[in-house]
């Protein structure tokens, strides 16, 4: 199960992939920087690029590295997270695309200004570069970590490289670039997704067919995309996913500029609309898809010996300290997994035969000793923090590049180290170019140099991206200091998601709610979020529902007593 | 700078490329996600021991 090194004719795959489709997304678009509205709406797309575009922005590096790895420990249920989003795309094409098409805008937050006033546009902006400026480290960072950890590679100079190759490609060719990139990124992200899939169902043994995989792993519960039980202590089920999943993609959909940047960039209502209901249509079946790549993983490694820990060079230096609870740990994890081998061979065999109960009893022995290999895993991750409380024990995210470097052949292993720098890119690009647009469109452009000329405006929008891009590196490079960063900026986001959208719901659905009310709700709103984030431990999902609720009741409240001052006076 | 960066567009009528309308269209990606959730709960209750 060790690392190999990575051969030259990975280095050549990986680096041809991506210098390819970065050379051709600048060549394609090189004469789109002229004017404002080409740089930044980047022009006439058409709806697959769109579709593609908005696929690819929402997929960053960790979908592809942790989806898989989730889908091994937990099964596919996290799929169901995604039920809202194909509801989300219709109700944004019927009632909120046509919004900002007519008013023919750059920014989501150029529309509240239109619908409400400046100030509200200013206050939604500003919690959007907040948010988005900060996710923007994560999301090279993120990948960064994993991949220095089960390569080798420096830390820092991963940060480096991703950022500077998106920094140059977004700021050359401006939003134009950032889909066109995005469109051929995706098409190798699948394709390298699809091709590792293929693989690793020709590595089982022989005899071992694709359902035998799906029974092993059904037989340890892994095969559960859809839960209709109403137990809120479940995170995911059809219920929570069209709620919830619903909520937060008419959130992030709706009114996060790095998504919204994408679907305006159509060269009509017609085109922003058909790329929305794109990825409507193939979202759920591509989540689907990883999370049976990390289910067929499971009952691929029924054949093969895993590690009790996968991230595998801080177990070995934690092993080498002498732990000896962690090398009982492992010890117990090696005998259980020798039986579980021994009951997978059982079913597979049985189920050759027909018969049916000695397949029930193999399932049966499944289970007992997946459980004992749980039991040890455990006890190792507890021998672990005990040693090194600093060792991050979270390992899920290390099981599928484990398996990308442990069994593709040279080739297939350049080229997933390709989608997943691919899909960091892809997501970076689209912050970058969402974080200068905002950056120019409602504050430089808005507030501070009104009358210039459109090359002096393309400059600043070149000036910005950059900036945007050189702290988005430097958050990445200091992020290795800070404890549970990834966390740290989810939470973040949904401090601020909740009253962004409440403010863009109010907009689009209460018609007779005016300016003040709505600012004032969304300052209230803001204020309390806060509170609840310092003061109480409530879940920090739920702060999207409380941001979102609070905006529109505190919204209506005022506008009601506004309304009854009024006629009073 | 106004408001808004251009002249307003109406192009709120325009018909879909293909099946006519586009409640139509809307229909088909909800009976998509529809036939999917069947499937996955197919999926589900074949496979649960």
């Amino acid at each position: 199960m060790s690392s190999p090194a990575l051969s030259s004719f990975d280095w050549a795959v990986m680096a041809g992939t991506i210098a390819l489709i970065v050379v051709y997304g600048v060549y394609k678009t090189r004469s789109a920087s002229k004017d404002l509205a080409g740089y930044l709406r980047g022009g006439d797309m058409r709806w697959y690029t769109i579709g593609l575009s908005v696929m690819a922005t929402q997929a960053s590096a960790i979908t592809f590295l942790s989806t898989p790895g989730q889908a091994y420990e937990d099964g596919m249920r996290f799929v169901q997270f995604y039920f809202g989003l194909p509801i989300a795309m219709v109700i944004l094409c019927a009632r909120i695309v046509p919004v900002f098409h007519k008013l023919n805008v750059y920014t989501a937050y150029e529309y509240l200004e239109s619908r409400f006033d400046l100030r509200t546009r200013l206050l939604t902006a500003l919690l959007f570069l907040l948010q988005r400026g900060f996710s923007a480290g994560v999301t090279i960072y993120a990948p960064s970590i994993i991949l220095s950890s089960a390569l080798g590679w420096p830390l820092n100079l991963t940060n480096v490289v991703v950022g500077v190759i998106v920094i140059v490609y977004t700021v050359s060719g401006g939003t134009r670039a950032v889909s066109q990139t995005q469109k051929h990124q995706m098409i190798v992200i699948m394709g390298g997704m699809i091709a590792a899939f293929v693989y690793m169902l020709s590595r089982l043994p022989e005899g071992v067919a694709f359902g035998d995989a799906l029974d092993i792993a059904g037989a340890a519960g892994r095969v559960n995309p859809v839960g209709f039980e109403l137990d809120p202590k479940t995170r995911y089920t059809f219920w929570s996913g069209i709620t919830g999943g619903l909520f937060v993609a008419l959130a992030y959909f709706g009114t996060d500029q790095s998504q919204v940047q994408r679907y305006i960039t159509g060269g009509s209502l017609s085109q922003s609309r058909l790329g929305l209901l794109f990825n409507g249509l193939l979202k759920v079946p591509m989540q689907a898809f990883i999370l049976l790549i990390g289910v067929v993983l499971f009952s691929f490694y029924h054949f093969h010996p895993t590690p009790v820990f996968w991230n595998q060079p801080a177990l070995a230096r934690l092993k080498a300290k002498g732990s000896v609870a962690l090398l009982d740990a492992e010890t117990s994890y090696q005998n259980a997994e020798r039986e579980r081998r021994a009951a997978a061979r059982a079913l597979v065999a049985a189920r050759d035969r027909g018969d049916t109960s000695a397949a029930a009893a193999a399932r049966r022995r499944l289970v007992e000793h997946g459980a004992a290999m749980k039991a040890a895993r455990v006890a190792a991750k507890a021998a672990i923090k005990r040693a090194d409380p600093r060792t991050e024990t979270e390992d899920a995210d290390y099981i599928f590049i484990a398996f990308v470097m442990g069994f593709l052949p040279r080739g297939l292993i350049g080229l997933l180290l390709a989608v997943i720098l691919s899909a960091a890119m892809s997501s970076t690009a689209s912050e970058l170019n969402a974080l200068g647009t905002t950056t120019v469109v409602d504050f430089y452009k808005r507030v501070f140099r009104k009358d210039r000329d459109d090359k002096h405006y393309v400059l600043a929008s070149k000036f910005f991206i950059v900036m945007w891009g050189v702290l988005a590196i430097l958050f990445a490079t200091l992020a290795a200091l800070v404890d549970n960063l990834i966390q740290a900026v989810n939470i973040l986001g949904s401090i601020f998601y909740g009253t962004v959208l409440g403010v863009f719901l109010v907009g689009m659905f209460l018609k007779h709610v005016r300016a003040t009310p709505v600012f004032v709700a969304a300052i209230i709103s803001q204020l309390v979020v806060v509170a609840v984030f310092l003061l109480s431990d409530v879940g920090f999902l739920w702060y999207n529902v409380i941001g979102c609720g609070l905006v529109v009741a505190v919204a209506l409240a005022l506008q009601g007593a506004m309304r009854s001052g009024a006629r009073a006076s | 700078m106004t408001s808004h960066p251009g002249p307003q567009r109406d192009d709120g009528d325009e018909r879909p490329p293909i099946l006519g309308r586009w409640s139509v269209l809307y229909a088909v990606v909800i009976g998509a996600l529809a036939l999917q959730v069947l499937l996955y709960y197919l999926l589900t209750s074949a496979y649960a021991r």
